[in-house]
């Protein structure tokens, strides 16, 4: 984040329907979650106190200081920076999981079937790509979701950093996780096991 | 369970519709909008019930805490923030932003201490070891002894809140990259600044150091005519590929196509090999440099980067480019810069200091002819490697006929293009046209995997569109498609882009597939299945193969079609590791089955050879495919592949023509130390030396440690000396499993395997070389516990039909048995890794019954079927403690739903009655809970890792592995790609005995 009117610049252009303008943001709002975090774990040691919903507002707030943003723009920036906690969650994820394959090799018994009952890592790793999925079917459901899991945003936020109405969000976000459910557990006759 | 387009959009606005209403009215509801399509109204009512669903993986309220967020906030802390001006760093004050380099931001700062400027540069190291950390340091420090009036000063290295920055000198003025841009210098001036930039190499050579990245933008055009060196040695720590020279490849990956090998024109012919570089490398590109500020344009203009790497590799200088009045001796400096070969390189800057001093003194050098005659013998190999790279003219050079040329293997860094991390959790993301020609590449991009398609020709990536979410590819045979799994389907789509078409619904774990010329696709549908063929003119998938369970195969996975299209191979996955799974041979025609190989996984064929993984290691064996026959003795090919031991994937796939395509992986990285935990998660490390360590076992006195030590393929047993971390070998070649120690401490019992059969037998660990036989059996068995008496072994034995059992052999006072084993549990699920307490009187032990999710249970000795305690949360890996407290190990997520409780250690305290074990309190020890000491990052408890944990007779502390690399390993950005690589396998077999 060395230009904040980067931000506004690109908030604009996805206003104006410049859809990968959104994409270009998330790095931008990503830094600053990384940075906010830190400062944070440095003043509390040990880190328990803040949790993703904190921290989501806290780098909104920081970023919706940036010169020249509307009153629009501000949901917007909401809703990016819910994307970009997914992805810090999920990069996060990835790499515990390269750790802890990289171990115990000899040991290893079995094969992945056990997976499902495994680390939290792999359920977001997998929770991430069946989102991916939702979202090429319907873009507003995983963005509900998005908001509303990763960013942590209550109802009426999401609404906000969408644009829609709240009655909307409520619905969204339980069908979004029926489908997502569905898609993590498989077919009722096709479970993993 | 995506359904299709129209489908999905129908579901979901039924689904509305169904939630809107009250759950009374529901029924009525699905009855009258799918009166009798039964299969459409379950999907909906699994719907309404997920989406009403209760606390599990999705909370219902949004938001995440807990170890999801505490693993984020570790993250956080190992990854390098973004600053701004007026930010404070450190003592440092930050002024603004001076630039990005392929390692970080450099700001310009000052330092109120000196009253001076400086810059300071932010090294990210997102995800890096700490080992790179300390290198850099290393490295940096060796640099600031760097002290010369052209070099830019390394003032030091500093880690400021946890980040490493480097602090330099801050030279004003322009780059000569900036100052290019205006064209060519005039010769005085060219001559002048070459040099001072000599001079700044020579000093630096002096002091063992390597530029490796020297190119106009790194020379700074100071005041009064001072040039300045920035950036030695920096842009490239030890031991990394010449790809971290790249120039900046386009940021956004997915859009347009990008180039993977970005490849500055100033590296040198053995960077642009990946061969090891020295101070002759800075020579040629000092070369370079020196000739750009004479004609004012690059030696090698060229537009991609692709037409770079072939032209440094292979095209003729334009000498005549040079001004009239370059004076001879730079000429003759400028040829013996640019020689390709380094060994015919100018050899010392130095001398290019002296010519440039005295550019237009005269003097005879080496005859010229028989220099030129070096160079063109040397130049045709990599003349024709080149070709191969650029032009993908294996095939026609073959044609022309014999004899034929002989060509060098060459290994190519593909840098992916930035934000593409290489997509190979389970399965391999790489495929490679039978003609080499095109790689397929699969990559994550911000969280969306997707197909890229890398043309050798032109070394360029594109994203092929409509992959998203794919997984495993393959190719078709003509290599002009790419098969591959998404949304539990498999599709396919032409290289070249194109529709996407669905061949057929599998389901969302497939383990890999391969097409046949026939055009029938051979298939593993799902992780635990045998083969399956798929004739796309007809519907649905048949079974090929069915899984023996008796001999204990788990699974038939990554199919390959053998040239002719009769046969299959494929790797059989047993009860145990991939690394003790079979490659075999099916035919498609009789359905007889071969083994290959024993103790390998995911093989492959190529030109005569089978390919396959064991351990992390490439192998190859001669075979005949003809005759569907191995010829010969596997041999390493290949150290450190990327390989996956939960689904026996291994990241590689090689072409007919010889291209290799891999991901590399460090063979290390499975060494591990021996260490204490205390139940405040502190390490202390016994010994200092990391060995490939596994199953460590306290003896009863707590004093020393009964361990294997070595690979699945060749290990043997040891102690090692609690305080003194001394070694002796119990065992020479046995490869066992499972050490137990006797209770006298004066044995360590173990399974083994020899010749088919195994067998369970005594070590002595007083010197005298004896095995005590305990008992012998078809079936795979390890010990568990020895009574604390001596007198009843206890041990696991897998059995065909029920599985693993615990069984028990009675033991006399010479330590032979003194009858038949007996079972104490058995049933169609896994009992196992049984443990008597200290008094002897009780059992712990797992577990999978009835629900196939491993709990710990605790039963009389004397009737281990009469539970009288378990977990309920899921559990593994029971371990007495010193008191009677009961240890286990609790995996996240051992219970579907169970998110709230943590991975880690826990305690069980009990009220102890007579009869019976009642539990006082279960406390968790260390691990993700909130407030509980986690050292988990730090060891190899590895989930599948159970018998690494033990508990210390002299208190509560716990024998673990500690991770000798202590860091992850590194997200693959650069997978590696090696041409004519079967030229070198024919040198190596030819230098066989």
């Amino acid at each position: 984040m060395d230009d904040p009117g980067e931000i506004t610049r690109l908030l604009h252009a996805h206003e104006a329907g410049d859809r990968s303008a959104f994409d270009r943001l998330v790095p931008l709002v990503y830094d600053e979650l990384r940075r906010l975090a830190r400062r944070h774990l440095r003043r509390v040691p040990g880190g328990h106190t803040l949790n993703t919903t904190g921290l989501v507002h806290e780098a909104y707030l920081k970023l919706a200081r940036s010169p020249g943003l509307r009153l629009n723009d501000r949901g917007h920036l909401m809703a990016v920076t819910a994307c970009a906690m997914r992805q810090v969650l999920v990069s996060r994820a990835r790499a515990r999981l390269r750790a802890k394959r990289g171990a115990g090799e000899r040991t290893l018994e079995l094969d992945e079937t056990r997976l499902k009952h495994e680390p939290n890592a792999e359920r977001l790793l997998d929770l991430d790509r069946a989102l991916d999925g939702l979202r090429q079917r319907d873009e507003r459901l995983a963005r509900i979701f998005e908001c509303r899991y990763f960013g942590g945003l209550g109802e009426e936020e999401a609404a906000e950093a969408l644009g829609l109405s709240v009655r909307t969000v409520q619905r969204g976000w339980m069908r979004a996780r029926a489908w997502l459910r569905a898609e993590l557990e498989g077919p009722e006759d096709d479970r993993v096991e | 369970m995506w359904s299709e387009g129209d489908d999905f959009s129908r579901l979901d606005s039924l689904l509305e519709e169904a939630l809107e209403r009250p759950p009374s009215e529901r029924a009525a509801f699905l009855a009258a909008v799918c009166p009798d399509d039964t299969v459409l109204r379950k999907r909906l009512e699994r719907l309404i019930r997920l989406a009403e669903g209760g606390e599990d993986v999705l909370p219902p309220s949004g938001g995440l805490s807990g170890a999801v967020w505490e693993d984020l906030a570790r993250e956080i802390v190992e990854g390098s923030p973004g600053l701004r001006a007026g930010d404070r760093l450190g003592r440092y004050e930050l002024r603004g932003l001076l630039g990005r380099g392929g390692m970080g931001h450099v700001y310009r700062a000052f330092d109120p201490a000196l009253s001076r400027e400086v810059a300071v540069k932010a090294l990210s190291l997102h995800g890096e070891g700490s080992e790179l950390r300390r290198r850099l340091e290393r490295e940096a420090r060796l640099l600031a002894t760097l002290n010369h009036p052209n070099v830019a000063a390394i003032y030091g290295f500093e880690v400021i809140e946890g980040d490493p920055y480097l602090i330099l000198e801050l030279v004003e003025g322009p780059t000569l990259a900036e100052r290019l841009q205006r064209g060519a210098l005039p010769v005085e001036s060219a001559v002048a600044v070459g040099l001072q930039v000599a001079s700044a190499l020579e000093e630096a050579h002096r002091k063992g150091v390597v530029h490796r990245d020297l190119k106009p933008a790194n020379v700074k055009l100071g005041p009064e005519g001072r040039v300045k060196v920035l950036d030695f040695g920096i842009a490239k720590p030890v031991g990394r590929g010449p790809e971290e020279m790249a120039h900046e490849v386009p940021a956004d990956a997915t859009t347009g196509p990008g180039a993977i090998l970005g490849t500055a024109p100033y590296m040198s012919p053995e960077q642009i090999r990946g061969e090891p570089v020295d101070t002759r490398t800075d020579v040629w590109a000092f070369g370079c440099l020196l000739y750009e500020m004479l004609v004012g344009r690059p030696l090698f203009p060229a537009a991609s980067s692709a037409e770079v790497v072939a032209a440094v590799l292979r095209d003729e200088i334009d000498w005549s480019a040079l001004p009239a009045d370059t004076p001879t001796g730079v000429r003759r400096l400028l040829r013996r810069c640019l020689r390709r070969d380094p060994r015919d390189r100018l050899q010392d800057i130095g001398d290019a200091r002296v010519e440039l001093t005295d550019p237009d003194r005269e003097e005879q050098r080496r005859p010229q002819a028989a220099a030129r005659g070096v160079r063109t013998r040397a130049l045709l190999p990599w003349l024709v490697a080149a070709l191969t790279a650029a032009a993908a003219i294996a095939v026609p050079i073959a044609r022309r006929g014999s004899p034929a040329p002989s060509v060098s293997t060459a290994r190519l860094s593909l840098e992916l293009p930035a934000g593409l991390v290489l997509a190979d959790d389970f399965a391999n993301p790489f495929a490679v046209t039978a003609d080499g020609s095109h790689l397929v590449i699969l990559a994550t991009h911000q969280g969306t995997p997707r197909l890229y398609l890398r043309d050798m020709k032109t070394l360029e990536a594109t994203p092929i569109a409509g992959t998203e979410g794919a997984w495993q590819p393959f190719l078709s045979p003509d290599g002009r498609e790419v098969a591959f799994f998404a949304d539990r389907k498999l599709k396919h789509v032409p290289l070249s882009g194109g529709p996407v078409t669905t061949l057929a619904e599998i389901g969302g774990n497939p383990r890999g597939g391969d097409w046949a010329a026939d055009g029938t696709i051979v298939l593993s549908p799902s992780l635990r299945s045998g083969l399956a063929r798929l004739d796309p003119r007809r519907a649905g998938v048949q079974p090929l193969t069915q899984l023996d369970v008796t001999r204990g195969e788990g699974s038939h996975r990554w199919p390959q079609v053998l040239p002719g299209g009769r046969w299959v191979l494929f790797t059989t996955g047993l009860e145990t590791t991939f690394d003790e799974a079979r490659i075999e041979a099916l035919s498609l025609h009789t359905g007889e089955r071969r083994v290959l190989v024993e103790g390998g996984s995911y093989g492959r064929y190529a030109q005569g050879r089978l390919f396959f993984v064991r351990e992390g290691r490439l192998f190859a064996v001669p075979f005949d495919p003809v005759n569907i026959a191995v010829r010969g003795t596997p041999e390493v090919v290949l150290e450190g592949v990327r390989y996956d031991p939960r689904s026996g994937s291994a990241s590689y796939a090689v072409s007919e023509t010889g291209t290799l395509l891999y991901g590399a992986a460090t063979p290390t990285s499975r060494e591990h130390y021996l260490a204490w935990v205390d139940e405040a998660g502190r390490l202390t490390r016994i010994g200092d030396s990391a060995r490939q360590f596994s199953e460590p076992r306290l003896s009863p006195d707590g004093r020393r440690v009964a361990a294997v030590i070595g690979t699945t393929a060749a290990s043997d047993a040891w102690v090692v000396d609690a305080d003194s971390a001394t070694l002796s070998r119990l065992s020479s070649g046995l490869s066992p499993h499972r050490p137990a120690w006797t209770p006298d401490g004066r044995g360590v019992t173990v399974g083994a395997e020899q010749g088919g059969r195994w067998r369970l037998l005594t070590l002595s660990t007083t010197g005298s070389a004896a095995e005590t036989p305990i008992l012998e059996s078809p079936n795979r068995v390890y010990p568990n516990s020895w009574s604390p008496d001596g007198r009843f072994l206890v041990f696991q034995e897998l059995n065909a039909s029920t599985g693993w059992d615990v069984r028990v052999v009675e033991v006399g006072p010479d330590g032979r048995p003194a009858g038949e084993p007996r079972t104490l549990l058995a049933t169609r699920f896994d009992e196992r890794n049984a443990a008597f307490s200290r008094d002897g009187r009780f059992l712990a032990y797992e577990s999978n019954e009835p629900d196939n999710v491993f709990e710990v249970y605790v039963a009389p000795f004397v009737d281990p079927g009469a539970r009288l305690w378990g977990t309920v949360t899921g559990a593994r890996w029971a371990r007495w403690g010193p008191g009677g407290q009961l240890y286990y190990w609790r995996p996240t997520q051992a219970r579907p739903g169970e998110s709230k409780v943590a991975e880690g250690l826990h305690r069980v305290d009990w009220r102890h009655e007579p009869s019976r074990l009642s539990v006082a309190h279960v406390t968790p020890v260390w691990g993700t809970g909130p407030r509980l000491p986690d050292p988990l990052d730090r060891l190899v408890v590895a989930v599948y890792a159970s018998y690494d944990v033990d508990v210390s007779a002299r208190g509560p502390r716990f024998l673990v592995l500690e991770s000798s690399t202590g860091e992850s390993e590194v997200p693959l950005h650069r997978p590696v790609v090696v041409l004519n690589w079967f030229e070198e396998l024919r040198t190596r077999e030819s230098r066989r005995p």
